[in-house]
């Protein structure tokens, strides 16, 4: 598994994205995996070849990702390098913070 | 795309590049007050835009102290009006010309949108967005409970602001980009006759709520402060204030208290670890010291890898808190790097359980290709 991370997003090679998922849209034409609350800052692909969807389980917000652009993409973040996320599908993975009440995502 | 090439970058032009970012990262940081000669301005550009967009002309343009003002004003205004008409409140997005894309578009738009962005964004648009969708969210979600129909309803569009919103100087990035093609290198496109309108109002006014009946224009903030890296930042005060006493605490670019920004000493480990925003957590370790803050939360470490320290804190009557200490992957402008700290589940025994258990991973498993 070649997975990346970028701060508190992980990227995660994934082999199929169940059907049940809904588009995430668009954000002024960025696709936004993440965002930033206290920060502004959000993990962002601008690229047309980048779809986001979702699916909502249990409460639980999970994500797939796939590129089919030629190349790989770019995934930016103001406080983060830049890094370039090849061409597939991926979960994509927010980092989460123990509880006693639950799982929760980590908000920054 | 060089089909409809109307325009190459010439040296002369390219040398023009830097000034006039710095012009509109002036303007998108200006602490001036809105005075007469604005507000006329902006009824001359307010006007132009409602016209260039084809709509008939905004009924009332006001003028409000504060972005926080525009959002909750503009907001009941704007459900006032759907309410008297039982139909929906459009919006409209102002006009705006779209000179020249080839390479120059690239060349141009990285020294000038660009460069005024990421020097002013943070601090400007960025900070104001999530100040006030932060504040018309809890504003609106506490006193919906307790209001009648009417009142309710007025509460429930406030949190929609983002619908009307333009950020007037705030969005001095693309007004710099644009009115390059203009004013630099002299372009003569029919569109400016309609885009001159968004310009001014760019230079003349704050954050503006453009409804089909109203026009609400926001004054400048009167404090705008940022550290290096334009991050919006105060170390003795408020990072912004409008003139109307709405006032935002930050540190480096992360929106706090201001008990985090001028009284640190007060800050407890208790508050800490109450504190659910990891980057707001990571200040405030910072702010009160990481020695202070192990030392009174009682926390003991328990193990260290590459992938970080974890801690663990005995709590009376209730399971232990595991903390996992980690560096951030990217280094910070001036060298240092950011410390954060993760609650993760007490069955966690290495750092790199503890990070690899935060993103639902096993420690065999977390392998990364790559990492920032």
């Amino acid at each position: 598994m070649t997975m990346i991370r970028q701060g508190d997003v992980l990227i995660v090679p994934a082999d199929i994205i169940p059907d049940r998922c809904t588009p995430v849209p668009l954000d002024n034409g960025r696709v936004v995996l993440a965002y930033g609350e206290a920060t502004g800052h959000a993990h962002v692909i601008v690229h047309p070849d980048v779809t986001l969807v979702s699916d909502e389980q249990a409460g639980e917000l999970r994500m797939w990702m796939t590129i089919t652009a030629p190349e790989p993409v770019e995934l930016l973040h103001d406080e983060h390098d830049t890094l370039l996320i090849p061409p597939g599908t991926y979960r994509v993975i927010r980092q989460r913070q123990y509880t006693p009440e639950g799982l929760r995502n980590v908000a920054d | 795309m060089t089909a409809n090439k109307k325009y190459e970058l010439t040296p002369e032009h390219r040398s023009q590049l830097a000034p006039w970012a710095d012009r509109w990262i002036a303007n998108a940081m200006s602490t001036r007050p809105m005075d007469y000669g604005d507000r006329e301005a902006m009824r001359v550009a307010v006007a132009g835009l409602y016209d260039a967009a084809g709509l008939p002309q905004p009924k009332h343009v006001v003028f409000v102290p504060s972005p926080l003002v525009l959002a909750f004003a503009g907001c009941f205004a704007a459900g006032i009006w759907h309410v008297s008409r039982h139909g929906l409140p459009g919006t409209t997005s102002a006009a705006t010309a779209d000179a020249t894309r080839d390479a120059t578009y690239d060349a141009t738009r990285v020294a000038t949108a660009d460069a005024t962005r990421v020097a002013t964004a943070a601090a400007t648009y960025d900070a104001t967005y999530d100040a006030t969708r932060a504040a018309t969210d809890a504003a609106t979600h506490a006193a919906t409970a307790a209001a009648n129909d009417y009142t309710r309803f007025l509460l429930r569009c406030t949190p929609g602001w983002y619908r009307m919103w333009n950020g007037g100087n705030q969005y001095s990035g693309w007004c710099a980009f644009l009115s390059f093609f203009r004013h630099v290198a002299h372009l003569e496109l029919p569109q400016y006759e309609r885009w001159q309108h968004y310009e001014n109002a760019a230079i003349h006014g704050g954050p503006r709520i453009m409804h089909p009946d109203f026009c609400m224009i926001s004054d400048r903030p009167e404090i705008l402060t940022v550290d290096d890296d334009n991050r919006p930042h105060g170390e003795t005060g408020p990072s912004h204030r409008w003139r109307d006493g709405w006032e935002l605490w930050y540190w480096h670019g992360v929106r706090v208290t201001d008990q985090i920004v001028m009284r640190p000493d007060t800050i407890t480990a208790a508050q800490v670890l109450a504190e659910e925003n990891a980057e707001v957590r990571r200040v405030m370790v910072e702010r009160m010291t990481p020695e202070r803050f192990l030392r009174d939360a009682d926390a003991k470490p328990v193990q260290q890898d590459d992938y970080g320290r974890l801690w663990r804190i005995d709590l009376p009557d209730d399971e232990p808190l595991v903390m996992v200490e980690v560096l951030n992957s990217t280094v910070e402008p001036d060298g240092s790097t950011k410390t954060y700290w993760i609650r993760v589940s007490p069955e966690c025994e290495t750092a790199l359980h503890a990070v690899a258990w935060s993103f639902g991973q096993g420690s065999a498993e977390y392998v990364l290709a790559a990492q920032s």
